[in-house]
């Protein structure tokens, strides 16, 4: 017999890191923007663990920052989807997206991800524009390892047309990866979309050529808006 | 492909046993196309080649990039590997007329084996895609075969080692075991250097040795180290594994065992292709 044991014992399935980052400041309080988010991450969770079941080859985990007044983990560990529960957020306070991003750069580190894993698939959702110092910290995460353009899944979703999408915009890198709900339905659309296509997107797991950030696939494109009457253009959450 | 290539798995099966009766060392490989591509009836995007006589032995494998924008990167893989056979197979007959010390060979190769596989591999791919004695100078059409490709070459005198892109080139000697080239500091999530690239050899890593101390070459595509990502120590253990099961069982024994091995990693891993090809001295 072998004196090596078979390494077999150690093999296992990648992982698919998914953040959600939430802007809770107090405008989302208006037309109970808060409350549609809820409601959408809810509802979004029963498709997401199908799709996650339905691929074997990939464990999607997920956590959350909510940013207003400052950034906090919503939930911190990387949470099977399975096991993923959603708390009501709150709104009040003002939108330090800096600080968001700040966490968030503490975790995309190659010593706590590795250099080899699937793309993270990262949304950001909110309602305004930041009040902190977002542009110096968005260089900064953009200069670490994984948050260099190009290794992670980025998409801005606007709540409502306050929102600055510009802000959004060059978080993704891309006008295509920005996208705008005026209400809860297409919010709900749209966070189901991010967390059941994207995912599968991000783990498909084919090479990338190195050095073509810029070049990077897009993803797939969310279902098209619903037609509506032309007053009901506005938001109406 | 030219006359003077016959296919890659009529070298395989030729050399090795020219290789087990002829010479000191011995090559073998497995490919097994990944858990999650047999689901979707997608082809395997990796290659393989070995090839061994009195003189020399070369091993190769190569792996595909395999997303719509390198839809042809399983024929890409297969020319690399093929390129590779072609270019070591020259090689050693230089190396072997020539006797100079491997130090000397790997000043030399640095600086023209990258530049010689890339045109080789750029003019392959350009008949392939339909263009009329084309060179080999890089051309927008090469990135369709997208691929890496890692291939080492053994004479009595001298190991070359070459690696572009990602996979793992596994050195198993009395030393322990070790990559023969690390990871690049550059590359962050499934992004590979490639052979598409218009600069693809400055991203080459070669490195020559002498072979004295050399028990096993284990040349790995990147769906057998992604299989190990919770525990990324334990992927260098294939090598110890493997090296011992060959020492016990003879490399034809292992050889014919490893496609359910590597099919099983897969299934339990991420589901890539998987492929191995194994140099024993």
């Amino acid at each position: 017999m072998t004196d090596d044991i078979d390494p077999l014992g150690a093999v296992s399935r990648s992982q698919l890191h998914f953040f959600w980052l939430a802007d809770c400041s107090g405008s989302m309080r208006m037309h109970g923007k808060i409350q549609a988010l809820n409601n959408a991450i809810h509802e979004s969770l029963p498709a997401a663990r199908e799709a996650a079941a339905a691929n074997p080859f990939a464990e999607m985990v997920m956590r959350a920052i909510k940013f207003s007044t400052g950034a906090a983990w919503h939930v911190k560990d990387a949470t099977p989807v399975d096991d993923f529960v959603w708390k009501d957020l709150e709104a009040l306070g003002v939108t330090d997206l800096a600080a968001a991003l700040r966490l968030l750069k503490e975790e995309l580190t190659p010593e706590k991800m590795g250099r080899r894993a699937l793309p993270p698939v990262i949304v950001l959702l909110s309602d305004g524009a930041p009040t902190d110092d977002w542009e110096h910290a968005l260089m900064e995460f953009n200069d670490t390892g994984w948050g260099r353009p190009g290794r992670t899944v980025r998409v801005g979703i606007a709540l409502g047309k306050d929102a600055d999408k510009a802000v959004l915009q060059k978080w993704t890198g891309a006008e295509e990866t920005v996208f705008e709900a005026n209400n809860a339905q297409r919010l709900t659309e749209l966070i189901k979309w991010a967390s059941v296509t994207l995912s599968k997107f991000a783990s498909s797991g084919a090479s990338q050529v190195g050095g073509s950030e810029s070049g990077s696939p897009l993803p797939p494109p969310p279902p098209p808006v619903a037609v509506v009457a032309d007053d009901e253009d506005d938001d109406t959450w | 492909m030219s006359d003077l290539d016959p296919p890659t798995e009529e070298i395989d099966d030729q050399a090795t046993e020219r290789g087990e009766t002829l010479a000191p060392w011995l090559v073998a490989s497995a490919a097994v196309v990944g858990a999650k591509h047999v689901v979707v009836d997608k082809p395997s995007q990796d290659s393989v080649a070995t090839y061994a006589d009195q003189d020399c032995a070369v091993v190769a494998v190569a792996d595909g990039h395999g997303d719509p924008r390198h839809a042809r990167s399983d024929v890409g893989s297969r020319l690399a590997c093929e390129v590779a056979l072609e270019v070591f197979k020259e090689l050693s007959q230089d190396i072997l007329d020539q006797g100079r010390h491997h130090k000397e060979w790997e000043r030399e190769l640095r600086l023209r084996l990258p530049g010689r596989i890339s045109w080789m591999w750029n003019q392959r791919v350009r008949e392939h895609a339909g263009q009329t004695e084309p060179d080999g100078a890089w051309h927008p059409d090469v990135d369709l075969y997208g691929t890496t490709l890692i291939c080492a070459l053994l004479t009595r005198r001298c190991v070359v080692l070459f690696q572009l892109g990602d996979g793992d080139l596994v050195v198993v000697s009395k030393a322990g075991v070790h990559c023969a080239f690390p990871p690049s500091d550059e590359l962050f999530g499934t992004a590979t250097w490639s052979l598409a690239q218009a600069d693809a050899p400055t991203h080459a890593d070669l490195i020559c040795c002498h072979p004295r101390d050399l028990s096993l070459l284990l040349l790995c595509t990147d769906g057998i180290r992604d299989a190990f990502v919770k525990k990324p120590e334990a992927f260098l253990g294939v090598g110890r594994w493997l090296h011992s099961r060959v020492k016990e069982e003879g490399l034809s024994r292992v050889e014919e065992t490893l496609p359910e091995w590597l099919s099983e990693l897969s299934r339990r891993g991420n589901g890539d292709d998987a492929s191995i090809a194994m140099l024993k001295f």
